[in-house]
């Protein structure tokens, strides 16, 4: 570079003359052996010749003005704007230019399909000169259209600009809006030799300008110069390369000297290149990331579509999830593949979530709406509004990505702004982006803003509907299975109540029998009829003593071992009972029944059947694949388990077990008529009810798919919300598990309103851990395991006076209770600044899976 | 106002005025592009070179008048607008030629670099205002560079010196882009 300046410096001391005679010699010795050196000085020697003229060509110029000056004429040389689109850096146009907006064969192209051919006329001529006084000497071709003003008119050049004047843009010197034909005129310098040869400069100051381009326009009607009405604009889109930034628009105006004076640049929009809007990603940040987080296949769009859509801010599925937990069925393992359907939300529950104002979150069906190839070459199908409609999500405010949707002829700078002005100072970042827009004739425009508005309507009343309808659906359904397991809890009762009745008879009997009482009085007489009594039970009559008398009255005749007798079949424990010197024993002892794999059946029963006896009972589930009851000695039992698994039933009997034994049930798939062949050696009511339960089972099993199923449903939704709703905090969405909302429900009555309450140590959270640590779900429970437990927090931190508030079933809770009883201390509540005792409810849920 | 007046305007340096004197040989001019094929306009722009064209000659040493300016500015048009008509490939035939007999003898050896030299113009006029007006400083007003620095806010002489030559730089560029692309349509037609 050094070199080439010093050799030009050579060079114009040469041209000069102020070389000395030795110098020039060896100087002009150089040249003769340097075709290089000889070009640049024949170059230099033309630049300087150019410089000198120049002045010379400006006081020409200018003297032919002053020559006019003194003569009629039609105008007067003014300035006209010549508009250049310049940047920072010289180059030049290569290859065919191609339109930024890479959409025109099918959009503009209709658009220019739709003039009427007469409107158009392109000459290719030379216009007198009348009209283009400061255009002359460019040597340029202009290109002249003549168009009528009161139709939107878009007009593609050779050289590929895209002229679109919109209808009424121009208005004359008196400012009404011209209606007749106007001509316009336009020049196009779109290469550096164009743009050099038309005399146009291409710096800025002292910087050197990368142009994209320098087109002239000028419109005439009748004769007579027009203007741009105000408020209008006429929209040129000019072929690039590539997409540059910081691209200006200036202003040219003529100077007296001939040359152009670039002025007042404007930023100009950087076009934007339509993609195909199902290319983009309009979904709240994060949401397939959460998704991707929670094992969903987020590759799957149809699936993250449908859970997407289906959200709201009012999303309340999460309510149900309480009656979900509390049906008691066990659950199996997720099935996340979900179809559209079933993602759908409750809203049926009222609740005081105002989803009119939007602040939760920006509506799904919104962006359901615009989500669309209707929207293909708008400016929502951009990648620079994919960024927009991360930050939309952001501001949580529909109003912002409304007005994006609703000014589609505009830039996306202009709304950037006008979403600054909001108060969303963020997007004033984009606005410094300077983006653009794709064109969209004003018609099509104002349709996809009905479309938006129609359809996002449409959209979430369809939603909440589907959502209505399937959560109401799920709702009968859970209904339906609550009675089912309440019938078939009812039918198994009274098989264990016969059982019971049946039990403690022989236990009477046997009693009498072994303290020598001949007869025992046969008060249960008839009911058990259908025992299998043996011949070594003498038949024995009691006297028929109402039951209720039976337990208070018996023991003052000294028969009180008796009711300890009539317990037995309840505790059943071996008992020794004695009076007056005679004994009498009766022997229980525990039986196991081991179910090999017993955790991959949807549902399991062990019924133990005593031949003697009647009815029948389950036997307690006490490990995982262990099932075990004490039998009674007097007995011999038969023992059927019934399974579901795979969505059929499963059976296996095993006859003739006694106390201290232990068996392994090996299950088989059977059919309903089999096993009801099976069942018919047994009693008719035994046979029937184990019947009926075994459908139940069928249906349990299957109704327990769907609940677990609508379980992972809201469970999805929980965690996918304070992402798809980042402001729905304020709410109560939170990312915490559901069920700690119901945690902390102070009974008032004990809590006035200055204060605090007592707490776990660590907080509620820790009080979650410890529950779920400690607590073991019973095997067996009749009720729906939903406890609430109560009990004061002394001031000590100490637990009192634990109370069951709200029964979930016996068994549940027993649980809670021990649970309860072996907290830790707690923090203890305050009363108007003093530590005081407070009775704290807590609910606790039990879940079987 | 005689033609000895307008040879001691310029060589005054009072351009402007010479050359509005000189306009009245424009319509003259504009006859002669109008019924060859032009317009009034072209007829502008070939006086316009043709003053220049005057101009380079009376600066230039050992200038002596040979004959009316009005004859030579006529010259001048006649070969420019001809050199014009074959430049837009227009049929010679056409050229209805005047008298040639008073052209100037040297006229052929005045305008052989002619369309360079217009070349050079335009890729100079190119440059930004800046640029140019170093140039134009350095090379036609021929300030010193010290003068050229303060005047136009560059740090110091080499600065500007080094300014002055990176423009010139990118004048030759593009007037190198003009020249080739001149040639390439010469050959082309």
């Amino acid at each position: 570079m050094r070199d080439e300046l010093h050799l030009m410096e050579l060079v114009d001391r040469y041209l000069d003359g102020s070389m000395n005679a030795e110098e020039r010699k060896a100087f002009e010795t150089r040249a003769s052996a340097n075709a290089e050196l000889r070009e640049l000085i024949e170059d230099q020697r033309a630049l300087r010749e150019g410089a000198t003229r120049l002045p010379v060509r400006a006081a020409a110029a200018k003297a032919y003005r002053s020559y006019r000056l003194g003569k009629p004429g039609p105008w007067i040389g003014g300035a006209v704007i010549v508009a250049v689109i310049i940047t920072t850096a010289f180059f030049v146009l290569r290859g065919t230019p191609h339109f930024v907006a890479s959409e025109r064969s099918s959009t503009t192209s209709d658009v220019i399909a739709s003039i009427p051919s007469d409107q158009v006329i392109a000459e290719e001529t030379l216009v007198p000169s009348a009209v283009l006084s400061d255009t002359l000497g460019t040597h340029i071709a202009p290109l002249v259209m003549i168009i009528d003003p009161n139709r939107d008119t878009t007009m593609l050049t050779p050289n590929g600009v895209l002229l679109d004047v919109p209808k009424g843009s121009f208005v004359d010197s008196m400012g009404s809006t011209v209606r007749t034909a106007v001509r316009i005129t336009m020049l196009e310098a779109f290469d550096a030799v164009t743009i050099m040869k038309a005399g146009l400069s291409t710096m800025s100051g002292d910087t050197l300008l990368e142009t994209g381009g320098m087109f002239y326009l000028d419109a005439t009607s009748q004769g007579k110069k027009v203007g741009i009405a105000t408020g209008k604009a006429l929209n040129v889109m000019v072929p690039a390369d590539g997409v540059s930034v910081d691209m200006l628009l200036y202003d040219g105006a003529m100077r007296p000297d001939g040359i152009i004076d670039w002025r007042d640049p404007v930023a100009l929009p950087r076009s934007l290149v339509p993609v195909d809007i199902r290319t983009l990603d309009f979904y709240p940040p994060g949401y397939e990331a959460k998704l991707a987080e929670l094992g969903q296949n987020v590759r799957n769009k149809a699936f993250t579509d449908s859970l997407y859509y289906s959200l709201d801010c009012s999303d309340r599925s999460r309510n149900s999830i309480v009656t979900q937990e509390a049906m008691g069925f066990p659950t199996p393992t997720p099935n996340s593949q979900a179809d559209t359907i079933s993602y759908l939300a409750s809203s049926s529950q009222s609740d005081s979530l105002d989803t009119t104002t939007g602040r939760c979150g920006v509506d799904p069906s919104k962006v359901k709406a615009i989500w669309d190839t209707r929207f293909n070459h708008t400016n929502l199908a951009t990648r620079e509004f994919e960024e927009r409609m991360r930050a939309i999500h952001g501001t949580c405010d529909n109003a912002v990505l409304d007005l994006y949707v609703n000014n589609l002829t505009d830039d996306l700078r202009t709304i950037d702004r006008r979403v600054a002005q909001m108060g969303f100072s963020s997007f004033s970042e984009f606005a410094k982006r300077n983006d653009g827009r794709v064109a969209l004739p004003a018609a099509s425009a104002e349709r996809l803003e009905r479309i938006y508005a129609e359809w996002s309507r449409a959209y979430a009343e369809a939603t909440r509907k589907a959502q209505d309808t399937f959560w109401n659906e799920q709702r009968k359904l859970d209904v339906q299975g609550q009675q089912r397991a309440r019938v078939d809890g009812a039918t198994e009762q009274a098989a264990r109540q016969r059982l019971l009745n049946a039990e403690t008879e022989a236990n009477l009997r046997s009693v009498y029998a072994q303290m020598g009482y001949a007869s025992v009085p046969s008060w249960v007489q008839g009911g058990q009829g259908g025992n299998n009594a043996t011949a070594s039970v003498r038949p024995i009559t009691l006297p028929r003593v109402p039951r209720s008398a039976f337990n208070a009255r018996v023991s003052s005749f000294g028969w009180k071992n008796c009711d300890v007798a009539f317990s037995l079949a309840y505790s059943r424990r071996t008992t020794n009972m004695g009076s007056s010197g005679k004994r009498a024993t009766i022997n229980y002892d525990p039986c196991v029944v081991v179910v090999p794999e017993a955790n991959t059946y949807d549902q399991l029963r062990v019924y133990l059947l005593p031949r003697e006896g009647a009815g029948y009972q389950r036997m307690n589930h006490v490990a995982a694949d262990r099932y075990q009851e004490n039998l009674n000695g007097l007995y011999t039992y038969d023992v059927v388990v019934l399974g579901n698994k795979d969505g059929r039933s499963w059976y296996y009997e095993y006859d003739k077990v006694s106390g201290l034994s232990a068996l392994t049930a090996s299950l088989a798939p059977i059919k309903e008529e089999e096993l009801g062949k099976r069942l018919s050696r047994f009693e008719r009511t035994r046979a029937v009810g184990l019947l009926e339960t075994t459908k139940f089972l069928a249906m349990a099993a299957k109704d327990a798919k769907r609940q677990r199923a609508n379980m992972d449903r809201v469970r999805l939704r929980q965690a996918v919300l304070p992402v798809v709703f980042p402001c729905g905090k304020a709410y109560g969405f939170s990312s915490e598990a559901p069920a700690q909302e119901s945690v902390g429900d102070i009974e008032t009555a004990l809590s006035p309103q200055v204060g605090s309450n007592p707490e776990f140590p660590g907080g509620t959270s820790s009080l979650f851990t410890y529950l779920q640590r400690n607590i073991r779900v019973p095997n067996t429970n009749l009720g729906d395991g939903r406890v609430v437990v109560s009990f004061i927090v002394n001031i000590d931190g100490s637990v009192s006076d634990i109370t069951i508030a709200r029964s979930g079933g016996s068994a549940c809770d027993q649980e809670a209770i021990r649970v309860v009883r072996g907290m830790p201390r707690w923090k203890p509540g305050q009363i108007s600044n003093r530590t005081a005792p407070i009775r704290y409810n807590l609910p606790v849920n039990f879940k079987w899976d | 106002m005689d033609d000895q007046r307008i040879i001691e305007l310029i060589q005054g340096g009072k351009d402007h005025e010479a050359f509005k004197a000189l306009y009245t040989h424009l319509p003259k001019v504009e006859r002669l592009v109008r019924q060859n094929s032009g317009r009034s306009g072209d007829a502008k722009d070939i006086f316009q070179d043709a003053l220049i064209i005057f101009h380079r000659r009376v600066r230039s040493e050992g200038f002596t008048l040979t004959s009316s300016i009005g004859t030579f500015l006529f010259a001048v048009c006649r070969n420019l607008w001809r050199d014009e008509l074959r430049r837009r490939n227009k049929a010679m035939g056409e050229w209805k030629l005047e008298a040639e007999a008073d052209e100037p003898a040297d006229l052929t050896a005045l305008l052989a670099r002619e369309g360079e030299f217009k070349q050079a113009e335009l890729a100079l006029k190119s440059l930004g205002a800046k640029c140019l007006d170093v140039l134009l400083r350095f090379y036609v007003k021929h300030e010193p560079l010290a003068l050229i620095a303060r005047a136009l806010g560059f740090s110091g002489e080499g600065a500007a010196k080094t300014r002055k030559y990176k423009c010139l730089e990118e004048a030759r560029k593009r007037y190198r882009q003009l020249v080739h692309t001149t040639v390439a349509a010469t050959q082309h037609t």
